[in-house]
């Protein structure tokens, strides 16, 4: 197994370089100390593993993995963090990453990380599983009663909705969709009455965070097509 | 081998069969990650980490149970909240050598863990080859010099010597400078010592005051011999090792 290693300590890098050494089945093939050199670096030498710290100097850990990721999809990436916290843990794995691992954690834990990933398992520290997984719960279901209020609006108001959301008012939008700026309005009026908001400004929020949940939802479960373009399809207001 | 002066000053080195002898370390660390990686590639170098244990009151205990001969102390900065434990660690194990291993720090910091009385310090950046010669030179540095004349002038309250560390602030002439210095040898007989003017002489001492942060050069001289950078009255052994 072929592994890249993203640290900007270079103790805490080298003293892990000389551990994995010590495993047959694995091999560092690279060592990079800031965040952009690690992505070129997994582009150039396509290891099986990256190990990312989150506090990577250029670009922060948790971009480097989303980035390693589009650049090498077959690259399994585990983010180390100093220690256990939810908001990094979610970060990596919207990020597309297969791991997360605390610098808390054994050096057997390590090893084993990495022939998980490689596997093509997930590896998530048992404390922060129920966690992640009420997250994921809360998400879909979100996502599902915000798709449902989507989902009663008329064609027309879909569009209105996708205009305000960019932020648009009242005339542009009437412009734009060739209306009267009273019909505008109702219009508006309607899709803040099924969204269950109480502003434009609400209501715009609320696309960006249907939006947010979808991506989230998209990235852990990419096998489940998002409805998202369906419901907001139509023109794509500039 | 002629004798020349500067050589009674030569520095505390170690003897060559100093490299290969198994040291025993315990390390105090809160990313276990960490520890265990250093265990592994130290164990390449016969530095032996017996023990890990994290940063908590329990620490000094475990020191006290398997009596290393380096203690090796992670913290976040070498500041006085984060140093407390490596105090308490020496309160309770006087005769234990402690390197601090810091993940930021500065050179003023640096200088600071070495004064608050700590055996080294050393940047988590460093390389692995760094830190096992830390290691080895804070390890040699055990048995105590029968003829340190100024010992116990120099000495802090723990009546440790310390060294190496502070070496490499110094350029080579500074470092002659400071072990000139250290003999109380005035400006005139270290410029003629050198073969250098009294100006530069004092060009030297005055950037050796900058880099040691001291104020004066007896302040220089003491700091240098409590930490063993400079070796005093020892003709006997320099003539037996020449």
């Amino acid at each position: 197994m072929r592994i890249l290693l993203a640290d900007d300590q270079s103790l805490f890098r080298e003293a892990v370089r000389f551990a994995l050494s010590t495993a047959p089945d694995m091999e560092v093939v690279a060592e990079q100390t800031d965040g952009i050199g690690a992505v070129s670096e997994a582009a150039r030498t396509k290891p099986d593993v990256a190990f990312v710290d989150v506090g990577l100097p250029s670009s922060g850990g948790v971009e480097a993995a989303r980035a390693i990721v589009e650049a090498v999809p077959e690259c399994r990436v585990i983010v180390v963090s100093p220690k256990e916290d939810e908001r990094t843990l979610m970060e990596a794995v919207m990020a597309g990453a297969s791991g997360y691992l605390t610098r808390r954690a054994h050096l057997s834990e390590l090893l084993e990380a990495a022939r998980s990933v490689h596997r093509g398992e997930a590896v998530i520290p048992p404390s922060l599983l129920r966690w992640l997984l009420s997250q994921l719960v809360g998400l879909h279901r979100e996502g599902k009663e915000a798709l449902a209020r989507l989902s009663s609006l008329t064609n027309r108001e879909r569009q209105v909705l996708a205009f305000l959301s960019h932020g648009a008012d009242n005339r542009a939008i009437a412009r734009e969709l060739v209306i009267s700026p009273e019909t505008a309005r109702t219009h508006i009026q309607n899709v803040l009455t099924k969204l269950g908001v109480h502003s434009r400004l609400e209501a715009a929020a609320f696309v960006g965070r249907f939006r947010e949940v979808e991506d989230a939802l998209d990235h852990i479960v990419p096998d489940v097509q998002s409805s998202r373009r369906l419901v907001l399809g139509g023109p794509s207001p500039v | 081998m002629a004798q020349t002066p500067e050589r009674l000053f030569e520095p505390i080195g170690f003897p060559a069969d100093e490299h290969r002898r198994e040291i025993r370390t315990l390390i105090v660390e809160e990313e276990q990650l960490f520890a265990e990686a250093l265990q592994s590639a130290l164990a390449l170098e016969a530095i032996v980490v017996e023990r890990i244990v994290p940063p908590e009151p329990g620490a000094s205990m475990a020191v006290q149970d398997s009596d290393p001969d380096v203690v090796i102390v992670g913290v976040d900065a070498p500041t006085p909240s984060e140093l407390v434990l490596g105090e308490t660690i020496l309160e309770a194990s006087p005769r234990a050598r402690l390197l601090i291993l810091a993940r930021t720090m500065d050179r003023s910091q640096g200088l600071r863990v070495m004064r608050a009385g700590f055996h080294g310090c050393l940047s988590k950046d460093a390389s692995v080859p760094r830190l096992v010669r830390a290691i080895r030179a804070i390890a040699a540095r055990g048995a105590p010099s029968r003829t340190d004349r100024l010992a116990h002038f120099g000495a802090d309250s723990r009546g440790r010597r310390q060294a190496g560390l502070l070496r490499p602030h110094l350029t080579p002439r500074e470092y002659e400078v400071l072990q000139l210095i250290a003999t109380g040898a005035p400006g005139r007989v270290i410029a003629r010592r050198l073969g250098i003017s009294e100006n530069t002489v004092r060009t030297h001492s005055q950037s050796i005051l900058v880099k040691l942060q001291v104020h004066s050069r007896l302040e220089a001289a003491t700091l240098a011999i409590r930490h063993g950078l400079v070796r005093l009255g020892v003709h006997d052994e320099a003539s037996m090792a020449g």
